[in-house]
C-alpha cells in the first residue's frame, strides 16, 4: 500500500531536500504507524496526524492512500 | 574572588551623575543569585510605592546573574526589570547577544539605573570603570546609526552597545531594549523607561572572564550539549527558527490567526520556519544559509536566530537588524491575516531599528484591524489607511508610524488596552490583553494551562513563564524530576493541571532569576534538564546547589513580583483574560467552536491562589509566605 507524508520542521531533512517534506512512500499491508515512523527513520518524540485530524498511537494500523502529517514537538518560543 | 560573578554592583544615579560600586556578600549572590530575583530585590528596598513608570523615582535593574559569562549554551541573557508603563505593574524582560557576557567581563553583575539625566547621556562601562557621556549625537537615530557611531567613537569594534531606539526616546508604552540592533528586552516597555530617564545606551568593553569552580564538570556538560543536539527536540528550532512551530500549532488549531478570532490560518506554511529558511534568511539564494542565516548569542552552539536579508522588491530588509522569531511571524503576520513574509521581515526590521517589542506591535494592529473591520475605526482615524486584515502594506506602515508616533499610530503607541481607553466605542470589547499587555502567539484554547498562567502572571500574558501542556505527557522522564508523575487528558485545567502549571512557572522563573535560556535549559523539551540546570550551577558557582533551592529561588521571584504588584494595589482584579475567550467561539480548524469556560477558570484561579499560600481574596502574597521564601523584610514593606 501507499501512503502520503507530509514531513513537517526539521523532519523534512530526512527526505530529498527539493521534496520540500512530501513524500509518497510503500508500506507493506498491516504496516503501522510505528513501522511507518521506523522506515523513516523518526527516533524522536513526534506527533502524527491521520488524515488531517485523528492523532493515532504507533500501534495505528495503516490504509492505502492514508495522508500521515508529522511534526516535531515543541512548547513555547 | 567568588567563581561565577564579580561581586561588584555598578549603581548610577542619572538626577545627579553620581556612580558608585556596591559589593555585597556572598549571602546575597546565593539568595538571589540574578535576574529579576536579584532586580526585584532593589525595586521593592529602594522604589517609593505609586511611582510613576515614566518618572524619575522608577528603577530601572539590568541583571546578569552568578552564571553569566561561563563558557556554556544558553548563558548569554539579561533581565530588565522596572516598573512597567504598558501594565502599571512589574514590568519584565530578558534579552540574550553578547552584551551580557560582555557586561560580565567588564566587571559587573547588573546595573541599578535611578533618576533621570537633564539631557540624554550614555554610560560607558570599561573594565570595571564607568562614566555618564553626552549622547545628544546620538539622540533620535535608529539602532543601527548608534551603535555604529558608538564603536567608532570609542574606537573599539568589539564594544557591545545596549541601547533604545526613537520609539523609547518617544515614549512608545510597549518600546523595547535593544542590543546588537537584533537582540530585545521585549516586553512590558522597559526601553520606554530607559527613555523616560534620558539614557540613550550602556556600551560595555570587558576583557576579564570570571572564574568557573568546576571548568572539567562545566566542560564535560558543554560537550555534552553540542554532542545531543542534533537529535535533541530544539534541532529544529536551532536550524529553521522559532517558526518551526508553526506547523505544530496549526495542525494543534493554536496558530492565533485573525486577532485570536481563529486558531488556524490558511496561508500558514508561507510564514513557517523552513519557508523562511528557503527564502529570506541571508545566504538561501546560494545554499548557504546554515553558514550566513543563522545567528548566536555568546558561546553558544544552538544558533537559532534568524538573519533575513532582502535585496529586491518592496519590502527590502538588512541583515543588521535580524530575522522574525516565531512570535513575530505570529503577531505581525497570522493575528493580522497577513502572509506576506517579506512584509512581516520588514516590518521586524523596524521594530529592530526604532526598539519596539514586535508582540504588543502586531497585537495591537491586529486588534485595530479587527476594530476597522467591525467599522468602530475608520479611515478618519487612520488617516486614510485601510486597517483590514491581510493588508500587508498598511500593517507595515502603521509600524513605522507607531514608531514615530505619526497620526494613528500615536494612538496605537500607548498599547491597544490604552488606545481602546481612549478611542472607546466599544473598542474595548475586542481587546486580547491581560494587565493591559498583548497576549503572545500560544493560544489557552489548546493547551489550558496557559489560560490560568497568562492571568496570574505578575507582569502580564507571557507564554515563556511556565511550561505548555504538551510536555505533561510528553516528556514524562523530565517531569518526574519534578514531581510531575500524573499527566492528565488534554484540555483539561483541574487541580493537578494548576499544579503543574505552578511548579513549571516556578522553574521558569528560576531561569530568569540565574538568566538562563529557555529554549537550551528547562523541564520538558529543552537540551539541558533540571538536573542539568543544577550542575551548571554547581559548576560554576562552586556551590552545592540543589533544584530544591533554585525552585525556591523562582517562588521567591514570582512572590517579590507579586508584593510589588500589591504595593501598587494591584492584586486579584487584575488577574484576568480578555473576555472574547469566555464568549467568542474560535472558527476553522481543530478548535472550531472552542471557548473557555468561566467557572472552570475562576475555579483554577482560586487553586492557584490557595496552592500558592495567597490570599484567595486578594491574590497578595501573605505574610507566612514571604517569611517562607525568606524575604519577611517585603512582609515589612507591604505592612502585613
Amino acid at each position: 500500500m501507499q501512503v502520503h507524508v507530509h514531513l513537517h520542521g526539521i523532519l523534512r531533512d530526512l527526505i530529498p531536500p527539493e521534496a520540500k517534506g512530501r513524500a509518497t512512500l510503500s508500506l507493506s499491508d498491516g504496516a503501522t504507524v510505528g513501522d511507518l515512523l521506523d522506515q523513516l527513520g523518526i527516533k524522536r518524540r513526534v506527533v502524527v496526524a491521520l488524515n488531517d485530524d485523528h492523532e493515532p498511537d504507533r500501534t495505528h494500523i495503516l490504509r492505502d492512500g492514508d495522508r500521515v502529517s508529522i511534526y516535531t514537538i515543541i512548547g513555547g518560543g | 574572588m567568588p567563581d561565577g560573578y564579580n561581586g561588584r554592583i555598578l549603581h548610577v544615579n542619572l538626577t545627579t551623575g553620581d556612580i558608585s560600586v556596591e559589593e555585597p556578600d556572598e549571602k546575597f549572590y546565593r539568595k538571589y543569585m540574578g535576574g529579576s530575583a536579584m532586580g526585584m530585590y532593589y525595586l521593592l528596598r529602594d522604589m517609593p510605592a505609586g511611582a510613576d513608570p515614566l518618572g524619575p523615582d522608577n528603577i530601572l535593574a539590568l541583571c546578569l546573574s552568578v552564571l553569566t559569562g561561563a563558557p556554556i549554551s544558553g548563558q548569554s541573557r539579561m533581565t530588565s526589570v522596572a516598573k512597567s508603563p504598558l501594565t502599571g505593574a512589574i514590568g519584565d524582560a530578558q534579552c540574550g547577544g553578547f552584551f551580557p557576557a560582555e557586561l560580565k567581563f567588564a566587571g559587573f553583575d547588573a546595573i541599578i539605573i535611578r533618576g533621570k539625566a537633564q539631557k540624554p547621556v550614555y554610560l560607558w562601562v570599561d573594565d570595571g570603570q564607568a562614566e555618564l557621556r553626552d549622547a545628544g549625537h546620538l539622540w533620535g537615530r535608529i539602532t543601527g546609526e548608534a551603535e555604529a557611531m558608538l564603536k567608532r567613537e570609542l574606537g573599539d569594534d568589539k564594544i557591545e552597545v545596549l541601547q533604545i531606539g526613537p520609539a523609547g526616546e518617544k515614549g512608545v508604552r510597549f518600546a523595547a531594549i535593544i542590543n546588537m540592533s537584533n537582540r530585545a528586552n521585549g516586553r512590558t516597555g522597559m526601553g520606554a523607561v530607559m527613555g523616560s530617564k534620558n539614557l540613550k545606551a550602556v556600551a560595555v568593553r570587558g576583557t576579564q572572564k570570571p572564574s568557573i569552580a568546576n571548568p572539567k564538570a562545566l566542560n564535560e556538560l558543554a560537550r555534552w550539549g553540542a554532542t545531543n543536539l542534533p537529535a535533541s527536540d530544539i534541532a529544529g528550532l536551532a536550524k529553521y527558527g522559532t517558526a518551526e512551530t508553526t506547523g505544530a500549532q496549526q495542525k494543534a488549531g493554536g496558530l492565533p490567526s485573525y486577532n485570536f478570532n481563529s486558531g488556524v490560518f490558511d496561508d500558514w506554511e508561507a510564514l513557517d520556519g523552513p519557508t523562511m529558511y528557503d527564502t529570506i534568511l541571508r545566504g538561501a539564494d546560494q545554499g548557504k544559509q546554515d553558514r550566513n542565516g543563522r545567528d548566536t548569542c555568546y558561546s553558544c552552539t544552538v544558533r537559532c536566530k534568524r538573519v533575513a536579508e532582502i535585496k529586491e522588491g518592496p519590502y527590502q530588509v538588512d541583515p543588521h537588524y535580524g530575522g522574525p522569531e516565531y512570535e513575530t511571524t505570529s503577531t505581525l503576520g497570522t493575528y493580522c491575516g497577513i502572509s506576506d513574509l517579506a512584509a512581516i521581515a520588514k516590518a521586524n526590521e523596524t521594530c529592530n531599528k526604532y526598539g519596539m517589542d514586535t508582540i504588543s506591535c502586531g497585537a495591537t494592529i491586529a486588534w485595530a484591524m479587527e476594530c476597522f473591520e467591525e467599522e468602530l475605526i475608520t479611515v478618519e482615524d487612520t488617516g486614510g489607511i485601510e486597517l483590514r486584515y491581510g493588508n500587508a502594506e498598511a500593517m507595515v506602515r502603521m509600524v513605522e508610524m507607531i514608531a514615530k508616533r505619526e497620526g494613528f499610530g500615536d494612538i496605537l503607541a500607548e498599547g491597544s488596552a490604552h488606545a481602546a481607553a481612549v478611542i472607546g466605542r466599544g473598542t474595548e470589547g475586542f481587546l486580547i490583553t491581560s494587565k493591559n499587555q498583548e497576549i503572545p502567539a500560544h493560544m489557552p484554547h489548546t493547551k489550558r494551562t496557559l489560560a490560568l498562567i497568562y492571568a496570574v502572571n505578575p507582569f502580564g500574558a507571557d507564554h515563556q513563564s511556565h511550561e505548555h501542556d504538551p510536555s505533561y505527557r510528553d516528556s514524562p522522564e523530565r517531569m518526574a524530576q519534578l514531581g510531575l508523575v500524573d499527566p492528565q487528558p488534554k484540555l483539561a485545567l483541574n487541580a493537578e493541571m494548576v499544579r503543574y502549571a505552578m511548579i513549571t512557572q516556578h522553574i521558569y522563573s528560576a531561569l530568569d532569576s540565574i538568566n538562563l535560556c529557555q529554549f537550551v535549559f528547562g523541564p520538558a523539551w529543552h537540551l539541558y534538564g533540571p538536573d542539568h540546570i543544577v550542575k551548571a550551577a554547581q559548576a560554576i558557582t562552586g556551590w552545592d546547589v540543589s533544584l530544591y533551592e533554585l525552585m525556591q529561588l523562582g517562588e521567591r521571584r514570582l512572590n517579590m513580583m507579586r508584593a510589588f504588584n500589591a504595593r501598587e494595589g494591584i492584586g486579584r482584579e487584575a488577574d484576568t483574560l480578555p473576555k472574547k475567550f469566555f464568549t467568542r467561539p474560535l472558527k476553522g480548524g481543530k478548535t472550531e467552536d472552542y471557548v473557555l469556560d468561566y467557572e472552570e477558570w475562576r475555579q483554577a484561579v482560586d487553586t492557584y491562589y490557595a496552592m500558592c499560600g495567597w490570599n484567595i481574596e486578594t491574590g497578595h502574597p501573605t505574610r507566612a509566605k514571604l517569611e517562607a521564601l525568606g524575604v519577611g523584610w517585603v512582609a515589612d514593606q507591604l505592612g502585613l
